[in-house]
């Protein structure tokens, strides 16, 4: 990506955002081997820090603030998502997420902002030789009426690695967000997937405090593998779509299967290549999971549906990069 | 055992027994789609459906849920137990799994106290669940009732995965179809599964209470629209 050095830099040595999504404390030493879900892991110390709160001026929205630490990078705005919509890449500039290291993200979105966050390519989580979890917390925060989206490329766990991902999403009136996510077999010396020690993704949305989605992955593969019924079933990456959107009822999520259904058809996706579900959730909205072989087809997928939820929306249409999910 | 403890222990095996009319039969969380699409056609797939629901759906969710509710219940603590309802509720993705759930949640409360009459806690969770405040939850129904009778966590646990585990056999019984004596020696091994669970339920932090695994919840959300059913999830 042809990103200039002060794209690349803090734009601002302001402190980051005040808030529910401020700063964290740093007092407590990194955490050692435990489990995925040790509360230490949540107070110590962060390698990477990323904290993006956006303004808006009139009808435009722009990434007021940026504050930011370590490897993680902030590209600037790019244009193709509409004059006022703002559209900017995280890049992990390591290529991926380090053993027992912890990453932060927050945005947070006043009200009636509309801002695309995409990352610039698949992330990386490095072995873990010493048991130690690898971190990545990301909070945001929308006011009334505001639009995020957040398109994630799927992580790539490396063999023996531990991750552990939250993402806390408050949502005021009339917000909504859409955030894609995923993970693949994997990578390992012997080729094969599910190599990785422990998984836990959990995405927890809220609209005024409200709980809307609470969605929890928990991969192990050393229990029972993860190849078989009820688990991968024969493939190896899965990815989901989470949208919450109040204006949405079940005539969306009918839509959406059928925009979902004439795109693989058109493309000749089945059920050797993927098998994809979109079920509604409470409060408006709705889950897109898509098991598949191959994450540069899961993404397609991911994105027709995005594409319909942008139609029904209005929104100007956007060109993601697509040409960062070859690899596995 | 002294005879009032067995009585409310048979109390409890009722309210457990798959006969126990509470609309679980409608229901067969995602099995029906693997039924459709192939996978279970026989004892030895269903059999590995079941597992794989114990090991992970049952285990995280209601399994652990049950141990919870009764923490909660333990230290007087209301609140923590219809915050565990919106938990379990929202961390369902699947639509006619968690709207079927909340059914049965709902006909187990109305049946247990046209039986038993009034067990505090229950009529508690059924006003906020008529308030829309709560959404309605069987296991959490289970263990307030178990609880109400003085059974032990681990008892609640493996005694409401058998609840569960002989009703999906009966399930899968008339809907695979499988021999009814062949249905029962998958039960039987199932059961010596669901205890061998409990030492990791009884320690598992509230932290991961709904966590799912992807081909369980794919078929759950696929079975609403697959075409022929017998099942309403």
């Amino acid at each position: 990506m042809a990103e200039s050095p002060k794209g690349q830099e803090p734009r601002d040595s302001l402190p980051s955002p005040a808030g529910r999504w401020g700063r964290v404390e740093r007092a407590v030493a990194p955490a050692e081997a435990g489990p995925l879900w040790d509360d230490s892991l949540t107070r110590g110390h962060a390698e990477g820090i990323l904290e993006v709160a956006y303004g808006t001026r009139g009808e435009r929205t722009y990434a007021r603030r940026v504050y930011r630490e370590g490897s993680t990078r902030f590209s600037q705005s790019l244009s193709s998502a509409g004059p006022d919509v703002a559209y900017n890449m995280i890049v992990q500039t390591g290529g991926g997420l380090v053993e027992g290291e912890r990453y932060l993200n927050s945005f947070s979105l006043p009200p009636g902002a509309h801002a695309v966050v995409a990352t610039q390519a698949p992330t990386c989580v490095f072995k873990c030789e010493h048991g130690r979890v690898t971190v990545q917390d990301t909070s945001i925060g929308l006011g009334e009426g505001a639009v995020f989206e957040l398109y994630q490329d799927p992580m790539i766990p490396y063999e023996r690695c531990r991750l552990r991902q939250t993402m806390r999403i408050d949502l005021s009136a009339g917000a909504s967000c859409l955030v894609f996510d995923g993970v693949t077999g994997g990578w390992s010396e012997a080729g094969e997937p599910f190599r990785y020690g422990d998984l836990l993704l959990s995405t927890e949305i809220r609209r005024e405090g409200k709980l809307l989605l609470l969605d929890r992955l928990l991969l192990e593969p050393g229990e029972v593998g993860l190849e078989g019924l009820g688990y991968f079933e024969g493939y190896t990456n899965l990815d989901s779509a989470m949208l919450a959107d109040e204006g949405l009822g079940q005539g969306f999520v009918e839509g959406s299967r059928r925009a979902v259904e004439s795109f693989c058809e058109a493309r000749g996706i089945d059920d050797d290549v993927l098998r994809w579900g979109i079920s509604a959730i409470d409060g408006g909205g709705c889950v897109l999971r898509i098991l598949g072989r191959s994450a540069a087809a899961n993404r397609e997928v991911a994105l027709a549906f995005s594409e319909h939820w942008r139609e029904a929306r209005g929104f100007h249409p956007l060109a993601l990069r697509r040409n960062d999910t070859r690899r596995r | 055992m002294a005879r009032a403890e067995l009585s409310r222990r048979l109390e409890v095996f009722q309210i457990a027994d798959s006969t126990f009319p509470i609309g679980t039969f409608n229901h067969s969380y995602g099995m029906e789609n693997y039924i459709w699409r192939g996978p279970i056609a026989d004892v030895e797939g269903f059999e590995a459906w079941l597992a794989a629901y114990f090991r992970t759906q049952y285990l995280f969710g209601e399994g652990l849920l049950t141990r919870l509710a009764m923490e909660a219940m333990d230290a007087g603590d209301e609140e923590a137990l219809w915050d565990l309802d919106a938990q379990i509720t929202e961390a369902t993705v699947a639509r006619e799994t968690r709207e079927g759930t909340r059914r049965v949640a709902r006909q187990m409360l109305a049946l247990v106290r046209r039986v038993y009459g009034d067990v505090g806690v229950l009529d508690r969770y059924r006003d906020r669940i008529r308030e829309g405040i709560c959404k309605g939850n069987p296991a959490i129904v289970f263990a307030a009732f178990a609880w109400s009778r003085g059974l032990f966590a681990e008892e609640t646990f493996v005694t409401y995965g058998y609840s569960i585990a002989s009703t999906m056999t009966q399930n899968a019984v008339r809907a695979v179809p499988l021999g009814q004596a062949a249905g029962q020696e998958a039960l039987h091994r199932t059961l010596g599964l669901i205890e061998g669970l409990w030492p990791r339920a009884s320690v598992l932090p509230s932290a991961l209470l709904g966590a799912n695994v992807p081909g369980l919840e794919l078929a759950q959300i696929a079975h609403e629209t697959q075409g022929p059913r017998l099942f309403m999830s």
